[in-house]
């Protein structure tokens, strides 16, 4: 299966199934869509060309022989995400998390000692891994910073030979000088949200009396990204209400953010707020429009959805495995009951253990490795899936109430965005 | 060539004999955190690694891989 497309002049194919990436000129470009037979001397010159590529595995590559045995390979856990907090100090429109309880009812902290038992839990099903990974993520996780701040330091002193990266996911709000500090020595990514404009941000991003956020958290991020060198997104939510959303990216950029990601919102069909398959084309021409503000030599600032590693990215058997949830990634709840991921907290028939007994449920666990390679019927014959490892199942059952079927206008997102970043790496390698 | 420039080789084959390590980072995709793919990842093995292998499946005239 190939991939091509023409973007800003330039003709660009993926060989989808080697990851081939070949930059084309108009008559080997006409000669992949023209029909058998009619081509002209140019295109057959060109057609010669394209097989020849195909001779070397790099064009119209079959599937390759898998090793079964490594695709099925125990797969251990290695990444949690610890709800620190299922509170929130910020109550924003779009919200899954039900402004920090999770639809539960129950607001309140992770104490340390569940913290400790979610660490002896990750050590004790990561097999013979060494990276392992733990995100705070609430709720707001810093209402818990002294849970944060103990789950470091036991992490550490207990598993010393052990590789810890620690994130947190942060709204801002409760940040100051000290917090700063400890959060750029021990956290390896430091995820800032926030939406952009001012405007754009305080309609949906508000404390609890309804004043909005921007004014609030701008100095703070800025106090952060200008001490820190470890790894951070400031990163925002696009809704029906910012279509525009590359204003919002630029206006991040005008700040002096060099690292951005702004996301499109997945939210329950009718949502005010949802986008709809009715804005695809809108949605699709700002990226085109911020690929184009990227191509330059250097740019100003890094795009996280258009960063792609072409040369040296994960396996096939990660690029078909996807996010891992529920396998080799779950959550864990203040009270250590333990779910495929923060998007299935509180869900019904998705709590799959508890950290305080230490199981895991093998029945949950074997439906998300059903996602695996063909498991989702729309993802078989799409060019991207090496790309998105099958998109987030939780927006799958957000959207269309089943884990296996995938939000399409996700997917028709992240094509686009893929095909940006693809041509971007085009431009930067081939001048 | 005259018609085509190859911006990006073969990669994909090289992880198919032996599997993935497992070493990687989780690639998230939900729109809360910053929605990583597999595509924004990178491999954890050194690159020099990586190149073995792939001269190894080159060198092999009897590769069961496509």
């Amino acid at each position: 299966m190939i991939h091509a497309y023409e973007l800003f002049g330039r003709y660009i194919v993926l060989d989808v199934e080697s990851g081939a990436v070949h930059e084309l000129d108009r008559a080997a470009f006409d000669a992949l869509t023209a029909p058998p037979g009619r081509y002209t001397e140019e295109q057959a010159e060109a057609w010669q060309e394209l097989m020849a590529l195909k001779e070397d595995g790099l064009l119209f590559t079959e599937p390759g022989q898998r090793s079964f045995e490594a695709r099925d390979a125990d797969l251990p856990l290695k990444a949690l995400c610890l709800h620190v907090s299922h509170d929130c100090n910020l109550r924003c429109a779009y919200c899954f998390a039900k402004t920090g309880d999770f639809g539960t009812g129950k607001r309140g902290v992770m104490p340390p000692g569940i913290a400790e038992k979610a660490v002896d839990y990750l050590l004790e099903k990561c097999g013979g891994r060494t990276n392992l990974e733990i995100d705070f993520f609430g709720g707001e996780p810093l209402m818990a910073l002294e849970t944060v701040r103990h789950t470091v330091e036991y992490a550490k002193e207990i598993a010393p030979d052990k590789n810890f990266r620690f994130t947190l996911t942060t709204n801002g709000v409760l940040l100051d000088d000290e917090t700063i500090e400890y959060l750029n020595s021990e956290m390896d990514n430091l995820v800032l949200s926030l939406d952009g404009r001012a405007d754009v941000n305080d309609a949906l991003r508000r404390f609890p009396d309804g004043e909005g956020s921007y004014g609030a958290l701008l100095p703070l991020y800025k106090k952060v990204t200008e001490t820190r060198t470890g790894d951070y997104y400031v990163r925002g939510t696009y809704t029906k209400n910012n279509l525009d959303f590359v204003n919002d990216v630029m206006h991040l950029a005008s700040l002096g953010f060099s690292n951005i990601s702004l996301e499109p919102a997945v939210l329950p069909p009718g949502h005010p707020l949802a986008l709809t398959e009715d804005d695809l084309p809108a949605l699709r021409a700002e990226y085109e429009t911020l690929c184009k503000l990227l191509q330059g030599p250097v740019p100003s600032f890094s795009f996280f959805h258009f960063n792609i590693d072409l040369s040296h990215g994960p396996c096939v058997y990660k690029r078909l495995r996807g996010c891992g949830a529920g396998i080799e990634y779950a959550a864990v709840t203040p009270e250590g009951d333990v779910y495929p991921c923060h998007q299935f907290v509180g869900r019904d028939g998705y709590r799959m253990g508890s950290v305080l007994e230490g199981s895991f449920s093998p029945g949950i666990s074997a439906r998300f490795r059903a996602l695996d390679d063909g498991g989702r019927e729309a993802c078989r014959n799409c060019w991207a899936r090496y790309f998105c490892g099958g998109g987030c199942a939780a927006a799958g059952l957000t959207v269309n109430g089943d884990i296996l079927k995938p939000d399409r206008l996700g997917c028709e997102l992240a094509k686009k965005r893929f095909e940006c970043a693809i041509y971007l790496k085009t431009v930067h390698m081939s001048g | 060539m005259k018609h085509v420039k190859t911006v990006n080789r073969a990669v994909f084959k090289e992880s198919l004999p032996n599997g993935g390590c497992g070493e990687c980072r989780a690639s998230c995709q939900s729109a809360c955190k910053t929605s990583c793919t597999v595509a924004n990842q990178k491999c954890e093995r050194p690159q020099a690694a990586v190149s073995a292998v792939l001269a190894s499946i080159k060198a092999s005239a009897a590769s069961p891989l496509a």
